[in-house]
């Protein structure tokens, strides 16, 4: 029985080596083909491994400033490989630096699969029934449900009903609708939807579609309401938001869901098993100088 | 066929194995068991979708590649007067060379319907699991098998060919697989239907697979293949659910039971109809298809599959196990047209098509018969060679060193050139006679029968 950090890295060789077929026919077709960036930090550290060729960890930095017009990194991903002796190559780990955090092997089989999904859609837009699509079909504890903007003002209005109940019923300890509440209150009622703040409409549309549609909430989901003011969103940016959810500050929510395994596990697994046995007068392994049946072998 | 046409036959399957290489290269490992590679993409869920969207443009390319080349490669296959089989079965001899070397013995060429076109039709039918594993499979062993589709020069052993069913001969097939399958369901279940409507009407009522085989007047008829029927046909229900992503909740087993043996006919009535498009024969690989076969043709035509075919069929039964331990490197290297011709006949040999039809027991009995009779007579010349190479060697080795030392004093005599003269005679004769020996005798071990008398002595 293989562990879920080996399982899951086993996806993950596949799914890149899919990718990466996918990816060279897309090449052959369109020179300027643009490649994930994760792919391309994987590559620039393969890059400089083999220009150096020795054991050793090396690195690879690959963002998308070049894509955007304002230059500004809206991805950006650092991979460590590490070079044995016996000239094995591992993965140390993927970082996101957006994010400030790893990336969760099995999210890196997720993005490779919904970067190839969004790319059969041309241009930096997906439609958003497309997108809500594709990502439902490749993360099952996802469920996207889309909020229907001719629905704003029935959701607005059942927002500011629940906003009068929770003053007159309100727990003490919730500070955070609190919160949110008080903004609401401040917006006059004929504000147009699109100058909402974005953290205030999406929970008038969470709210909405949970007491309208709860029967499309799914049970040891994460649930997430979609909306866009267009029908067309962003690819980049759609991604990212799918990535925040599953392993960035909201996924602190959904632990129970995601039980991610890193790079970081795998290796640390793998070191534990290849760990050679201590001899009785060996260095105690916990530092103190003195001999293993001294110290902790005692 | 001529060198030009297999040049550009070749040409058109490297393109074709470049194609698929250029899709399935960086998942294929030359060596490792197709089965087992393809069963491990199975339990990778997200993996399963990276294959399937990355792969997502090869219905396009393959529609391409065979609107480019179709005309050519069945214009050749069907001007071609070699001896030529279309392979029956699975979607390719998933058997692999094992199969190829029981059937190799006695064709020039198998042609196999491109397997890759003909899975992508599934994939609507087949859940994307399943439809994976499948065409994981079958890239697979077309990949195993790659070298065999090109001769170097001389006739490939296989040859892919594109499919040539067109809409209008769809719906004429279906016809007949319709007429096919109402006639067989009146034979084992021993009633008379309207139609086929009439059939499918019936089979929903048979709810259980205890009820069919209750219903069944002779469980011989169904051809399954297996002496446990009613574990078999749980066995088709149980594959038929979980392998199709229609819903299939409400399916009886009369009706799951009529699916498969539509599938077969369907699958019958299509190789039937491209090998005599193609001038061909016929070989299947599946007993349940062949069986199922003999029972059409005998029920529509009266008539028995001819020799040919139940030659084809023989050749892979436990009688000619023996022929998988064929080195089919050596094998493919020896091969040509002439020495399989000369097989073909020696393994036909008093086998003939009587007014009764061709009988498959005779045939096999006979075959075997035949097969050791050319191989016991290659034998038998090969030890004789080898006598007669060890009797010369001491023969004339004792005269040649007799000549040289008779030519000793005489050297030292009065007449030393004469002497001399012999004994480089002696030497030449000696070494051209026992070369010839020698020659002989490579030239059977380097032969075709060389390379059978090797399988054989193996399954001693």
């Amino acid at each position: 029985m293989l562990s879920k950090e080996v399982f899951d890295a086993e996806e993950f060789k596949v799914s890149l080596r899919a990718y990466i077929s996918f990816v060279s026919r897309k090449i052959k077709k369109n020179p300027n083909y643009n490649i994930h960036p994760i792919v391309r930090a994987l590559s620039h550290a393969m890059e400089n491994l083999q220009n150096s060729g020795k054991p050793g960890t090396y690195y690879g930095l690959s963002g998308d400033a070049k894509d955007n017009p304002e230059g500004v990194y809206t991805q950006l991903f650092f991979c460590v490989l590490a070079a044995h002796k016996d000239k094995m190559i591992s993965i140390v780990e993927f970082y996101d630096l957006i994010e400030s955090r790893p990336v969760p092997i099995k999210v890196l089989s997720y993005i490779l699969v919904l970067a190839m999904k969004f790319d059969k859609f041309e241009g930096n837009q997906i439609n958003i029934d497309h997108a809500i699509k594709a990502i439902n079909s490749v993360i099952p504890i996802l469920n996207c449900i889309k909020f229907n903007n001719n629905e704003w003002k029935e959701a607005r209005d059942h927002f500011e009903s629940v906003v009068e109940e929770y003053k007159v019923n309100a727990p003490v300890e919730h500070d955070e609708f609190k919160i949110t509440a008080n903004e609401f209150l401040k917006i006059p009622s004929n504000t147009p939807m699109e100058e909402y703040p974005l953290a205030i409409s999406s929970t008038i549309e969470h709210n909405w579609v949970y007491h309208e549609y709860r029967e499309l909430f799914k049970d040891n989901c994460i649930n997430i309401v979609f909306s866009s003011r267009t029908n067309e969103y962003s690819k980049v940016d759609c991604l990212n938001h799918v990535l925040s959810v599953l392993y960035g500050a909201p996924s602190l929510y959904f632990t129970s869901q995601s039980e991610w395994k890193y790079f970081s596990d795998l290796r640390l697994n793998e070191v534990s098993y290849k760990r050679p046995s201590i001899k009785r007068n060996d260095p105690c392994p916990c530092n103190s100088s003195k001999k293993y049946k001294k110290c902790c072998g005692r | 066929m001529y060198f030009f046409d297999i040049k550009k036959l070749e040409n058109i399957t490297t393109e074709y194995f470049n194609l698929i290489e250029d899709y399935f290269g960086a998942f294929y490992t030359p060596g490792l068991n197709k089965y087992l590679e393809a069963q491990k993409f199975k339990m990778l869920e997200t993996a399963i979708q990276a294959i399937l969207v990355s792969i997502e443009d090869l219905e396009e390319d393959l529609q391409e590649f065979w609107q480019k080349n179709s005309t050519e490669v069945i214009s050749i296959i069907e001007n071609t007067d070699i001896f030529k089989v279309l392979y029956s079965g699975d979607m390719s001899p998933l058997d692999g060379i094992n199969f190829i070397k029981k059937t190799a013995l006695y064709l020039d060429t198998l042609l196999i319907e491109d397997p890759i076109s003909r899975l992508l039709d599934t994939k609507i039918v087949f859940t994307d699991k399943e439809y994976l594993f499948e065409l994981t499979k079958h890239i697979f062993n077309l990949l195993d098998m790659k070298k065999l589709f090109f001769g170097e020069g001389s006739i490939p052993l296989l040859v892919i060919f594109p499919p040539l069913i067109n809409k209008e001969i769809a719906v004429q097939i279906r016809h007949e697989v319709k007429n096919s399958s109402a006639n067989y369901f009146s034979s084992l279940l021993q009633r008379d239907f309207k139609d086929y409507a009439d059939v499918w009407d019936y089979l929903k009522s048979i709810k259980s697979s205890e009820q069919l085989i209750n219903d069944i007047k002779d469980t011989r008829l169904l051809f399954l293949n297996e002496d446990n029927i009613l574990e078999r046909l749980n066995k088709l229900q149980i594959r038929t659910k979980k392998t199709t992503k229609l819903d299939t909740t409400s399916l009886t087993m009369g009706e799951i039971l009529g699916l498969e043996i539509y599938g077969r006919f369907s699958a019958i009535g299509t190789q039937v109809f491209q090998s005599q498009y193609l001038s061909s024969q016929i070989v299947f690989d599946y007993k349940e298809l062949w069986d199922l076969y003999k029972w059409d043709i005998n029920q529509t035509v009266q008539v028995t599959p001819n020799v040919d075919n139940t030659m084809l069929h023989a050749l892979q039964t436990q009688e000619f196990r023996w022929l998988e331990n064929i080195d089919i490197d050596k094998f493919y290297l020896l091969r040509n047209e002439d020495e399989i011709k000369m097989v073909r006949e020696a393994l036909r040999r008093n086998i003939y098509h009587t007014l009764n039809g061709v009988s498959e027991n005779h045939v096999k009995k006979q075959a075997s018969i035949n097969l050791d009779d050319i191989l016991n007579e290659h034998s038998r010349k090969l030890e004789g060679l080898s006598k007669d190479l060890k009797k010369k060697f001491s023969i004339d080795t004792l005269a040649f060193i007799g000549g040289v030392i008779s030519s000793v004093p005489a050297h030292l005599g009065i007449v030393p050139v004469i002497g001399a003269v012999s004994t480089i005679y002696g030497a030449v004769d000696i070494f051209t006679s026992t070369t010839k020996l020698v020659k002989e005798k490579k030239r059977i071990n380097k032969s075709l029968m060389g390379v059978l008398i090797d399988a054989k002595q193996r399954s001693i």
